[in-house]
């Protein structure tokens, strides 16, 4: 039997409120006195504005649950961890039984979503409201049915643009960081996954967003593969409680790319050329049959190269305006055909196995550490082929280059150090 | 340091063209003022950007009856260009009217060149469900910056709680603007303030009212001009 919900009569409070001479949006959180503006008939929030204003004047709905817990949750299988995971999964019962924010920095393959199974558990089996909160609403619709399988008398609310759950009440929440601002004191443990990929908005008012959707002090967990240097900063000055795992679920090390200089690459693309080395390394994969993902730093150039290519490769471009996308996706898993050019929008998520990786101009600004840290992350994923060749074409070393490398190293040096690899 | 007022970025206090010249605070950064567009010649009664000395939609409100008389001419600030768009945006859709303080050295400095004595401003007015949603009437704002005396005394008709009375709906059009009250304007010069000067409908609709009860100058000032 699934829990019964009450629905406490929704309450409206003001967008805005003064507390002594202070203001406050209590729909985004800012409490920035610069942000805050008069008009003619009170004061508005400019922190939020593009959600619409919030203002002395304007409400906000705000719905309580009252929860009847009488089942117990608990998964419906039992998710095999590893000892890393273990221990990871153990700090955020800790994290979260203390009251304390924690960070779980995990590279890139190492199973971030199985390590907080246990601590939702804890959580909702003492009542509570868990929010899993990522900033893409690809990431909901991917864990919404992965959760739905594996969480056993939990009613699940899966929130993103266009969702059918708006106004649904459950326990446990997947949202887009977004939704959050829908949210007023609500949830008792936030999950924040990928704190590092908030590419629309700044991050103060995404802070705004999650301290004032959670209630007051109820902790949150951030999950990484890439922290931001503030985050790398938090965590060098023990501000914040972290969790580092250096190695993947299946133990072996990251791919670490391997750089390789050509001469003005982006430029020959847009003439229609595409360098030899690369064209090369491109055949010697064909040769061996393997599947290769191609990344170009813009549309443009993936389909000068997709042009280029077509008539000697089996390829595809997959972009984020391509209207096949899903389709072309899933042919490129189910081996249709061989090399997948596509710019960053598939650098997260998408997990295929035994494939090789390259970028193709890595000196582009939009390849930040952060960014190729991400990309090397999708090689190697499958512990049947744990290896990879992972390849960087840039017409020169960037900065970013350099950093995204060595923390790849760095996560290595720190498994074998801790004699994590197999 | 300050942010930009549209795009949040700091402002650069060196490169910043209003800090150097006016040395009035900067409001916009220099990418977002380099966008904005000043009127420079063009119709010489309006400001539309044309090669001809009377622009189309000039000639159109001289080829009415009497309506040439109602207005002696436009100023506009800026041309109405995407970035303008975006700017008006985000002050009446979204709300935001701190947008406007990035006006105010512009502003300031045109009135300048003005003769202060017996200038009134009349705010276009609101239709009062936006005011209601938006929170201001963005030309009283406007008025509000120029720091003459504003006289805010018409009112549009247009309203709920008048359409339900409203039977002769071709006479509610015409008289879509009416005077709140009497007041002796003799000698008084009226400037008209509204946000954008699109076909001149509105500016010439209160522009009759006051030629109507007597008053001889009356010019019309917008903050664009499409
Ligand atoms: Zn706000
Ligand atoms: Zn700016
Ligand atoms: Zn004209």
């Amino acid at each position: 039997m699934l829990k019964e919900f009450t629905s406490l009569a929704t309450n409206s409070i003001p967008g805005v409120i003064k507390h002594g001479n202070k203001y406050y949006c209590n729909r985004c959180g800012n409490s920035k006195q610069k942000a805050f503006y008069r008009d003619s008939l009170g004061v508005y929030c400019r922190n939020c504005l593009v959600f619409g204003k919030s203002a002395t004047y304007s409400t906000i709905k705000r719905e309580e649950t009252i929860i009847s817990s009488t089942n117990r949750c608990c998964l419906t299988k039992v998710v095999h961890l590893s000892d890393m995971q273990k221990l990871a999964s153990q700090h955020c019962v800790n994290a979260y039984k203390n009251n304390k924010n924690s960070l779980i920095y995990a590279v890139c393959g190492a199973g971030k979503t199985e390590i907080v199974y246990e601590v939702i558990l804890t959580a909702l089996n003492e009542g509570k409201v868990v929010g899993f909160a990522t900033p893409r609403k690809d990431v909901v619709l991917e864990l919404y049915p992965r959760f739905k399988r594996d969480f056993y008398q939990v009613e699940i609310v899966a929130l993103y643009g266009g969702s059918q759950d708006k106004g649904k009440l459950g326990n446990l929440y997947i949202t887009t960081t977004h939704q959050l601002i829908n949210f007023y004191q609500f949830f008792d443990l936030i999950i924040l996954d990928e704190v590092d990929a908030f590419p629309y908005y700044n991050n103060k008012m995404l802070e705004g967003f999650v301290q004032k959707a959670k209630k007051r002090g109820a902790p949150i967990i951030f999950l990484t593969a890439t922290p931001t240097r503030k985050l790398q900063y938090l965590m060098k000055r023990k501000k914040l409680d972290y969790f580092i795992i250096p190695l993947r679920f299946h133990r072996y090390p990251i791919p670490v790319p391997r750089v390789s200089l050509t001469t003005s690459t982006i430029q020959k693309l847009n003439k229609g050329e595409c360098p030899k080395k690369i064209l090369a390394w491109l055949a010697s994969k064909k040769q061996c049959d393997k599947q290769v993902f191609v990344f170009v730093p813009d549309i443009k150039s993936g389909l000068n190269l997709e042009k280029i290519l077509k008539p000697h490769f089996a390829c595809e471009f997959v972009h984020a305006e391509s209207p096949d996308r899903k389709q072309k996706i899933s042919d490129f898993r189910s081996r249709k055909y061989q090399f997948i050019i596509t710019t960053t929008i598939l650098e997260r998520g998408v997990t295929v196995s035994n494939v090789d990786v390259c970028i193709i101009g890595c000196d582009a600004e939009i390849f930040d550490e952060r960014a190729i840290v991400q990309i090397v992350g999708r090689a190697g994923r499958d512990k049947n082929y744990p290896t990879a060749d992972v390849v960087l074409f840039c017409d020169y070393y960037t900065r970013e280059i350099k950093r995204a490398i060595r923390q790849i190293k760095r996560m290595n040096k720190l498994a074998k150090k801790m004699k994590l690899l197999l | 340091m300050r942010e930009c007022l549209y795009c949040h970025q700091y402002i650069d206090k060196s490169m910043s063209f209003a800090c150097l010249f006016n040395q009035e605070k900067a409001y916009l950064c220099s990418e977002c003022v380099s966008k904005l567009e000043k009127v420079q010649g063009g119709c010489r009664r309006c400001g539309k950007k044309t090669t001809d000395e009377i622009c189309s939609d000039c000639l159109y409100w001289q080829s009415l009856q009497d309506t040439n008389k109602y207005l002696v001419n436009n100023t506009s600030l800026y041309y109405y260009n995407d970035f303008a768009k975006a700017l008006i945006q985000q002050l009446k859709f979204l709300g935001d009217c701190k947008l406007l303080l990035a006006f105010k050295p512009d502003i300031q400095a045109i009135f300048k060149k003005v003769k202060h004595n017996n200038i009134i401003l009349v705010p276009v007015p609101l239709h009062e469900e936006r005011l209601a949603e938006r929170g201001f009437n963005q030309s009283y704002l406007l008025a509000k910056l120029i720091k003459l005396p504003i006289l805010d005394i018409v009112i549009r008709n247009d309203n709920t709680k008048q359409s339900k009375k409203r039977k002769q709906a071709r006479i509610v059009i015409d008289n879509q603007y009416q005077l709140k009250e009497e007041v002796d304007l003799t000698n008084k010069t009226i400037i008209i303030v509204d946000d954008i000067y699109t076909t001149g409908a509105t500016i010439h609709k209160i522009a009759r009212l006051f030629f109507n009860s007597g008053v001889k100058k009356i010019y019309s000032f917008t903050l664009f001009r499409s």
